[in-house]
């Protein structure tokens, strides 16, 4: 009989015996959200199909007042319609708007996701004010931009990326309540061995209607799209 | 068609860069690394003898050994990127007419002294067994050289076991192994004495899944020679590693030409969550006032408007699940106490209190100070001004710990009064435990498992009854036989007799009063049936300013021992060993490092009335996890005390949170020693002040500050 091995074992036993529990308290974490939460990223607003996502889409706009967004998790494939919820001055924050009980949202600067919550390996604050005074005057360039993400012991863990921004065509974008021409603006960008580009289409005020964004590797690249102001 | 989904496409060519990449952590060179182990459990890419190669800081490596006769189970830790820490338990049949299996426990210690460079090797001096018996006790200096990526090459100088065979020179004399020795001292006569002999090896990386190493082994297997267990035909060992996942690794591997064995190591690193930061859901928003908001006072003249944002915020937390204890609103000034039932990180819960405020208290309201019970008792206050509260929520994590202030909350004139209605409270749970036996060498693991209610009923004003009822369903517990052989008081060496009933079992029954009498100072009277084997009174004063790192405590406990059956009962003092006394306690001091490092240091009388102290140190990571030892010296002699010569272990607490990716307060703690003994023995008691006030205090918060905005 190993001995460590049955220690491991008892942990991981003792661990489990608190999950199941039953208490007066608050619904506290049990066996069953833990089996739920080992099935991995929720995918309860799975929107695959792009006839129900073009429904919903169409629904939102008819149902809701404000500010709405689509955005496409391309690692989940799953596209979620977003309302804002706050602004705190430049910042805006959006969750999902046929929300479940699990509680996610994005904040964005003028289209430039800055925050996450909710989806693991937060996206916890950005600094990206030297992109966005490119990006939004569509000049190429070169920017300087600050990720701060929380780890798996509670720290922040700051990526700095030396970005190179460069002005490309013309594109119409019909999404929405949204129809007007934009421009594409690409930034590369590095951060020692790491390289990630984002896509953005700017309309002639400097609104970012469309974009592809890195977000984390955990996420991989969201798809964010304006679908009203 | 929605115009996106063409984009989605374009992305696509783009996410195969991106998920080539790694994800980014603190970059801290860590020299030479391996995620392997020897026969030994210890970091190394060889087989049965050590290298310079250290794990990755934090990693845990839990391993069994195996051939034939012999079984080594090891739990590594690394404990700094240049040190580490082993403990072993090892069976060798046959080995001593005494014991048909021979069981040992044994600590090593390791330390990187050079890190590698472009030209020079790293180099490492270790000890093994050396606090123990000395059977595997062994000491070595030892280089390990990177020859491109693929290749390891090591050669090293060793003592004792590592200096047993092919030896050129000695130092002195070695006393060397004594079976029947009651061990457990630091073997200072033996390190580095004796002869001493060269060994060396290679190992090569096939691919990232497999490798393979080739050694020869200074090891000559004396003990187990001479007794015809082993035959040692070369010195040369071969061996093979197969990553099956990254976390499960198997090898197998050939000693000395006579023999074949096997190895499993299970690597964990308490810094690499399943969740990084968590799963759960998003806070609430930050709420903005409105420009020239904060003057309109309209609502103070209302009465009945201040309940209706008492009653917003309860709602509001109770969705966070928190509960909230009391309110006291004022002008410009709001005072809140909270209950983070929920939140491991203290942090967490403080900052989804403050966005719940900013949505529901009056505009005018510009401070905000929040109060964290703990025990019904004010623990800490902490301050923030509501418009660094907003202008912040989009920067970086430390400009809001720079904004926000820690202090005693008996420095505040505003401390609200409880709601009403929330005492009595009475909280229970039912649910089953499993309690453990390891290392007695009849059967080194043991266990008992059934059911257990739990309740604590808090009258307020920090007057908490709480009780533990358990009953046995199954088990082996009962099995234990050793002859107690104690020369002490019998006060923890009777343990079987505890495990015997099968009934029902009173595991503690108490009425505390938590106080506060003055600033900086916690306060603690519990009474009743404290633990399992003793009942009576014990109190406790600590002082522990909000923004210390440095604590002391003092504890005394006059207590009688419970009967065996552990119902109402007691049993007599007088045992074979001497008369139990009735008083204990110590004296403390809490160090918390602030690298990680925590240090406790206890002074005072023991339970069977020894005198001494208490060392302990843990490395505590910021999510919670907890690897530490501790040693316990006091006035009793090594003969006196019996085997292990003093107390010592290991100890482990793992949070929950962490495993689920979910907030949670639930933990789980093992304590590993290697023997229970009567020296060096305390009081267990339930809501010591230390652990139930720090972790509201600023050190702790600004250590998991990363959850603040989380």
């Amino acid at each position: 009989m190993s001995v460590k091995r049955s220690l491991t074992l008892t942990a991981a036993l003792l661990a489990g015996l608190g999950l199941a529990a039953c208490s007066n308290g608050h619904k506290d974490v049990n066996a069953l959200t833990v089996a739920k939460s080992a099935v991995g990223p929720k995918r309860s607003q799975v929107v695959a199909d792009p006839a129900q996502v073009q429904a919903a889409v169409n629904e939102a706009l008819n149902v809701l007042e404000g500010p709405l967004a689509l955005v496409t998790f391309e690692k989940t494939n799953n596209n979620v319609v977003l309302r804002q919820i706050a602004t705190n001055g430049p910042y805006r924050t959006w969750t999902s708007w046929s929300q479940g009980t699990d509680r996610r949202s994005v904040t964005t600067r003028n289209g430039v996701i800055t925050a996450t919550r909710g989806l693991r390996n937060d996206l916890m604050s950005s600094d990206v004010s030297q992109t966005l005074s490119l990006v939004s005057s569509r000049l190429s360039g070169n920017a300087t931009r600050i990720q701060r993400y929380l780890d798996g012991e509670n720290q922040i863990v700051e990526m700095r990326a030396n970005c190179t921004i460069t002005r490309g065509g013309q594109n119409r974008v019909q999404v929405g309540a949204i129809d007007r021409m934009t421009v594409e603006m690409t930034e590369n960008c590095q951060d020692g061995d790491r390289s990630f580009r984002n896509i953005y289409r700017v309309d002639g005020q400097g609104r970012i209607v469309q974009s592809v964004q890195w977000l984390s590797d955990f996420y991989g690249l969201a798809v964010l799209q304006s679908l009203r102001y | 068609m929605v115009g996106g989904l063409s984009l989605t496409r374009k992305s696509n060519k783009i996410a195969l860069t991106a998920v080539a990449l790694a994800w980014p952590v603190a970059a801290v060179p860590e020299g030479l690394t391996t995620t392997g182990i020897n026969t030994y459990g210890t970091p190394s890419g060889l087989i049965d003898m050590p290298t310079a190669e250290m794990a990755p800081d934090g990693q845990l490596n839990t391993s069994v050994a195996h051939f034939d006769g012999s079984t080594k189970t090891t739990l590594s830790f690394q404990l700094l990127p240049r040190l580490t820490g082993s403990f072993r338990y090892s069976g060798t049949k046959n080995l001593t007419p005494q014991f048909s299996t021979y069981y040992d426990r044994s600590f090593d210690l390791r330390y990187r002294v050079l890190n590698e460079t472009k030209w020079a090797p790293a180099v490492a001096v270790g000890m093994q067994d050396f606090i123990g018996t000395g059977l595997l006790g062994g000491e070595y200096i030892v280089a390990t050289k990177s020859i491109g990526n693929k290749l390891r090459v090591t050669g090293g100088m060793g003592w004792g076991r590592l200096g047993s065979y092919n030896s050129f020179g000695s130092f002195g004399t070695r006393p060397g192994f004594n079976p029947l020795s009651t061990g457990g001292e630091f073997s200072t006569d033996d390190w580095f004495r004796g002869d001493y002999s060269f060994f060396g090896g290679a190992s090569y990386d096939f691919n990232d899944r497999l490798s393979f190493s080739a050694e020869y082994s200074s090891d000559a297997y004396d003990q187990e020679v001479a007794v015809g267990i082993f035959k040692r035909k070369t010195p040369w060992n071969f061996g093979a590693t197969y990553k099956v996942t990254d976390d499960v690794h198997l090898s197998a591997y050939s000693l000395h030409g006579s023999e074949f064995g096997a190895r499993i190591n299970f690597t964990l690193n308490p810094k690499n969550a399943p969740a990084p930061g968590g799963a759960e859901g998003a806070p609430v928003p930050v709420a903005v006032r409105s420009a020239g908001s904060a003057a309109d006072l309209g609502w103070t003249t209302d009465p009945s408007s201040t309940d209706a944002v008492a009653q917003s915020v309860e709602k509001g937390l109770a969705r966070d699940k928190i509960d909230l204890d009391g309110l006291q609103i004022s002008g410009n000034t709001a005072h809140v106490r909270i209950r983070n039932p929920t939140y491991d990180a203290e942090s967490q819960a403080l900052g989804r209190t403050l966005r719940n405020l900013s949505r529901s208290l009056p505009s005018s309201v510009e401070t905000l100070n929040v109060t964290l019970m703990a025990n019904g008792i004010p623990a800490s206050t902490m301050t923030i001004r509501r418009s660094d509260l907003e202008r912040l929520e989009n920067a970086p994590a430390s400009s809001a710990l720079a904004a926000v202030t820690f202090n005693d909350t008996l420095s505040y004139s505003d401390f609200p009064e409880a709601l009403p209605g929330l005492y009595p409270k009475l909280n229970w749970s039912f649910g089953p435990y499993v309690r453990t036996s390891f290392f007695d060498p009849a059967e080194p693991v043991r266990a008992d498992a059934g059911a257990r209610l739990k309740g604590s009923y808090e009258f307020g004003g920090g007057w908490v009854a709480q009780g533990s009822v358990s009953q046995k369903l199954v088990g082996n517990l009962d099995e234990i036989n050793q002859l107690n052989n104690s020369l002490l008081p019998r006060v923890r060496s009777d343990t079987a007799q505890y495990v015997k009933t099968d009934g029902p079992v009173i595991d503690s029954m108490t009425l505390a009063k938590y106080f506060r009498p003055m600033e900086d100072v916690y306060g603690r009277v519990t009474v009743g049936y404290l633990e399992s084997m003793y009942a009576g009174v014990s109190a406790e004063m600590l002082w522990k300013p909000v923004n210390s790192r440095l604590a002391f405590g003092v504890e005394a406990n006059y207590v009688e021992p419970r009967e065996f059956d552990q119902l109402f009962g007691f049993r007599s003092r007088t045992t074979p060993g001497g008369v139990i006394p009735r008083a204990s306690g110590h004296i403390s001091a809490y160090y918390d490092f602030g690298n990680g490092f925590h240090s406790q240091v206890d002074v005072g009388r023991y339970l069977a009335g020894d005198w001494g102290a208490t060392v302990a140190l843990d490395r505590e990571f910021a999510n919670g996890w907890k690897v530490g030892a501790f040693m316990t010296k006091t006035d009793v002699s090594a003969t006196q005390f019996g085997e292990g010569s003093f107390d010592k272990g290991i100890r482990l607490t793992i949070p929950l949170s962490w495993a689920v990716g979910t907030p949670t307060k639930k933990k789980t703690s093992m304590v590993l020693k290697p023997i229970t003994r009567d020296g060096g023995a305390r009081l267990s008691v339930q809501g010591r002040l230390y652990d139930s006030i720090r972790s509201s205090h600023q050190p702790e918060i600004a250590e998991s500050w990363g959850k603040f905005w989380r």
